[in-house]
């Protein structure tokens, strides 16, 4: 028989945050079965919406006393099912939790709540001429908590680095709702361990940050964006490596292949791109206006000594957002052709791209799949997206093999398997690719400390001990 | 222990407390900084580390102690330019290093105090990158990968050297700052970045009062807030007076525009320095050297005119610094200024948000001068119990990876 929810929990957590709040009726409970990684579904036993940060240490609380485990979700726009519900927990939704508390454009500082819109901070930042720059694609529904807890990337990480970089303290609700302050930029970084970048990326796992204070930068002074098109993603690859030899330092780097162009190009987002290309690249600079054009014009170069066909730059809005359509939509152009998409993470060493792609290909091909590349080629974090049909178990079994051999691949190529999805329950069957014995029992160790009970979001990030 | 080499010279900076160590060890590889630690546990003895000498060395600790010096864990061991990332052993001076980019027109943007003598082992471990960090990125957020001995002996191998990796928790960031509390670091994968083409140092002087609305501290907000990031922003106090000094890094055109708006917001012209390197020095500078009492008062930007203000008049005599961007004041007077009643007085400049951290290099002898500093515990609106609850969450973690106290004497001078 499959778990329930106690009557008692049930009527607790109504009285805390209110029986609207408290999702546990299997119809309504559907949307809550599985994260963007959408081939695994679990039902959990119940979702519960708290309002304010006290209700959400009760909900821990409550929940943590009966020794049922919390799956804590964002946006559940996750890759890696780190927000899939573990069978028999209840999952806490930071819905509610959607209020900026603090904008403080003296010290370029926000406090948020965990269920902030990621693009909505970046607009009430603008009114301050300040933005947040972490961007994930799915930033116009990603919240920062999940951000925090999946270190999320972007396009634009290669000059501004990932999330982690920008969070500068927060508060935690961890094993039966403690509630502990980690870090603050008025804090003297040298005086303790750096518990908000452990903390950081950790998946759900050690606990539910209640507040986030985040570090913003000023507005960039101007933006130029390049759209180069190449025969080859050879070529595209040699047009960066000469952007990256020329000491330029690009905001974004993304490279699409063919097979990505021609995707976007047959659905509704189609941006323009040739439909014979083999790859397009996208190059932007932002910062002081009076050094934009310089770079754009050494960019230039670099595409047409790497043999580009054609080249377009802009500084105004409206083109930017055309030239940047391609890239930006090319995940959801690829869904309308097939019933399902795995999208792909990894990472490797910049300069080893050309070969795993090609070999990431070959793959693709020796398992009969379709695959198509879109990749942040200027730190070499790869998006292989495969094409498939999950009613179809032998295709279904094909993309899983092909998937381990493209991670193998990544890792031995000097990279790792997971750039900016996180681990979740996708990636725990590679975790072993990349990390031995001693370093997973490290990190199993350090989950100790901030979950001695192992309640929050068990079962994810680390795979199973070894048998001995 | 008997087969890792010992030192035979000595810098001097470190002179005081290898005077005081038992044995000064410089293993030359993981396995042997393994067996370093457990020959010192099996004789009871504590483990001090040390980097190139160049940086403030550590208090001595009460417990007879071995040095492990990282000396011979040098060397770059990988360094490829395209994928803008180099692995180096701990050892590795920041010098060295700088050379090694520099012929490929890159560079680490970082400007700990101390310089080119620091050891990359050492930055990594103190966390403390210097004033460039705010143009940059701090020093957690460059290093991409770290070979580690945990204090309890076992050798990791933690992140690796790609610029994104999420593939489990973050355990890099955790040895990053964290002051070899919980293991050795033996080499570190950073990223580096390309060489800007051209940089400027702006200065502006001040009267030294820096009491008045005009005075330097509020220029330095000025700077702080303008809608441009420079570089790097120092306030600097010497004997010579007070100066403001910013780094500018760009093509040439960029650096016109970004002074532009700078002398806007502050409202008064800048120098141009005649001698950039120079003041590039001065800024990642240890302010002042040998024996003396040294503070750290961290602290929100926007306090720093308060903070400074509150410094100039209690310590009129000391050397002050403070990263303009950052937040960080330091304060630093010489031994023979230093009296009973300058910690006291130091300590009252402590702020709801903010405590001065003070530490001596005043050697064997005179440690009297100033109890052993704890970790500091200001932070911004903790409630009640967050304090706790986060030193309690270091301890478990020193737990995990020291069990043992074997790294527990060593307390990082800063």
């Amino acid at each position: 028989m499959s778990p329930t929810l106690p009557r008692s929990l049930r009527r607790r957590l109504a009285a805390c945050v209110g029986p609207e709040h408290v999702v546990a009726d299997p119809a309504r409970l559907l949307v809550y079965e599985s994260d963007g990684l959408t081939q695994y579904r679990q039902a959990p036993l119940a979702v519960v919406l708290p309002g304010d940060t006290e209700e959400l240490v009760e909900v821990v609380r409550a929940v943590h006393r009966e020794g049922i485990p919390v799956v804590p979700r964002g946006a559940g726009t996750g890759l890696s099912g780190g927000a899939l519900p573990v069978e028999g927990s209840v999952v806490v939704g930071t819905a509610r939790l959607d209020r900026i508390l603090e904008l403080d454009p003296e010290n370029r500082l926000a406090r948020v709540q965990p269920g902030v819109v990621n693009s909505r901070l970046g607009v009430e930042a603008r009114r301050h001429g300040l933005h947040y720059a972490p961007d994930p694609s799915s930033q116009s529904a990603c919240t920062l908590g999940g951000n925090v807890a999946e270190n999320s990337g972007g396009p634009h990480c290669l000059k501004y680095g990932v999330t982690s970089r920008y969070i500068s303290g927060l508060t935690v609700v961890l094993d039966d709702g403690e509630v502990v302050e980690l870090g603050g930029a008025a804090r003297d970084p040298a005086t303790g361990l750096d518990l908000v970048g452990i903390f950081v990326g950790s998946e759900g796992c050690f606990g539910i940050a209640a507040e986030i204070e985040v570090r913003l930068l000023p507005l960039p002074g101007g933006v130029r964006t390049l759209l180069g098109i190449f025969a080859s993603v050879e070529e595209a690859a040699r047009a960066v490596t000469g952007i990256v030899a020329e000491g330029l330092l690009p905001a974004a780097l993304e490279i699409m292949d063919g097979a990505s162009i021609r995707a976007v190009e047959a659905s509704v987002y189609a941006a323009g791109y040739p439909t014979d290309a083999g790859a397009a690249l996208v190059v932007e600079f932002d910062g002081t206006d009076a050094g934009l054009d310089e770079d754009v014009v050494r960019a230039v170069a670099c595409c047409r000594d790497a043999g580009a066909t054609d080249i377009q730059h802009t500084d105004d809005e409206g083109q930017r957002t055309r030239l940047w359509q391609g890239r930006k939509k090319a995940f959801g152009a690829m869904g309308r052709i097939a019933p399902d998409l795995l999208v792909q993470d990894a990472t490797v060493p910049r300069t080893r791209l050309p070969e795993v792609l090609a070999e990431i290909m070959a793959i693709g091909a020796r398992y009969d799949l379709h695959v198509a590349n879109v990749f942040h080629a200027g730190d070499g974090n790869l998006h292989p997206k495969i094409l498939f049909d999950r009613s179809d178990a032998d295709e279904l079994d094909r993309v899983e093999r092909a998937s381990k051999e493209m991670m193998q691949v990544c890792v031995d190529a000097g990279g790792t398997i997971t750039g900016e999805h996180g681990v979740g329950v996708d990636k725990q069957k590679y975790m072993r690719l990349v990390h031995g014995e001693e370093e997973l029992a490290a990190m199993s160790a350090v989950g100790a400390a901030f979950d001695p009970r192992g309640l929050f979001n068990p079962g994810k990030v680390l795979p199973e001990p070894e048998p001995a | 222990m008997r087969s890792a080499p010992e030192a035979e010279e000595v810098a001097e900076t470190t002179a005081p407390i290898l005077a005081r160590a038992r044995r000064v060890l410089r293993p030359r590889t993981a396995e042997e900084v393994v067996e370093v630690l457990a020959g010192a546990r099996a004789d009871g003895l504590g483990v001090v580390l040390l980097g190139g000498g160049g940086a403030p060395p550590p208090l001595a600790p009460e417990r007879p102690f071995v040095a492990l010096s990282t000396a011979a864990l040098s060397g770059i061991d990988l360094y490829e330019p395209g994928d803008l990332t180099f692995t180096a052993g701990a050892g590795t001076t920041l010098g060295a290093l700088e050379d090694r980019l520099g012929r490929e027109g890159q560079w680490l943007p970082l400007d700990p105090a101390g310089g080119r003598a620091r050891t990359l082992g050492g930055v990594v471990a103190s966390g403390l990158g210097g004033p460039l960090q705010a143009g940059f990125g701090a020093i957690r957020d460059q290093v991409l990968g770290l070979t580690v001995v945990t204090g309890d002996g076992r050798i990791l191998r933690l992140g690796g050297r790609v610029m994104k990796n999420v593939a489990g928790f973050d355990l890099v960031r955790l040895f990053v700052g964290s002051a070899g509390r919980l293991g050795v670091v033996v080499s570190a994968s950073l990223r580096v970045f390309p060489r800007p083409r051209a940089q400027r140092i702006l200065l502006l002087e001040g009267a030294g009062d820096g009491r008045q609305r005009e005075g330097l501290p509020y220029a330095a907000r000025a700077v702080a807030t303008a809608p441009v990031v420079p570089s790097e922003a120092v306030l600097l106090r010497r004997p010579a007076g007070e100066v403001l000094v910013v780094r500018l890094t760009g093509s040439e055109p960029v650096l016109d525009a970004e002074q532009a708006r700078l002398e806007e917001a502050v409202g008064r012209p800048f120098q141009t320095a005649a001698d950039p390197e120079g003041w590039v020095e001065r800024m990642a500078g240890r302010i002042g050297e040998g024996e003396g009492l040294g503070a750290r008062h961290h602290g929100l930007p926007a306090s720093l005119p308060e903070r400074w203000t509150a410094w100039v008049a209690a310590a009129p005599t000391a050397t002050l610094h403070a990263d303009v961007l950052g937040g960080t004041l330091r304060a630093r007077l010489p031994a023979d200024a230093v009296d009973e009643t300058v910690p006291h007085r130091w300590r009252g400049l402590a702020r709801e948000d903010s405590a001065p951290v003070l530490f001596d290099s005043v050697p064997a002898g005179r440690e009297a001068l100033l109890e052993r500093q704890g970790w500091g515990t200001a932070r911004r609106g903790a409630g009640a119990g967050g304090a706790e609850g986060a030193a309690a969450l270091e301890r478990r973690l020193r737990e995990a990876f020291d069990p043992h106290g074997s790294l527990a004497p060593m307390e990082y001078a800063r």
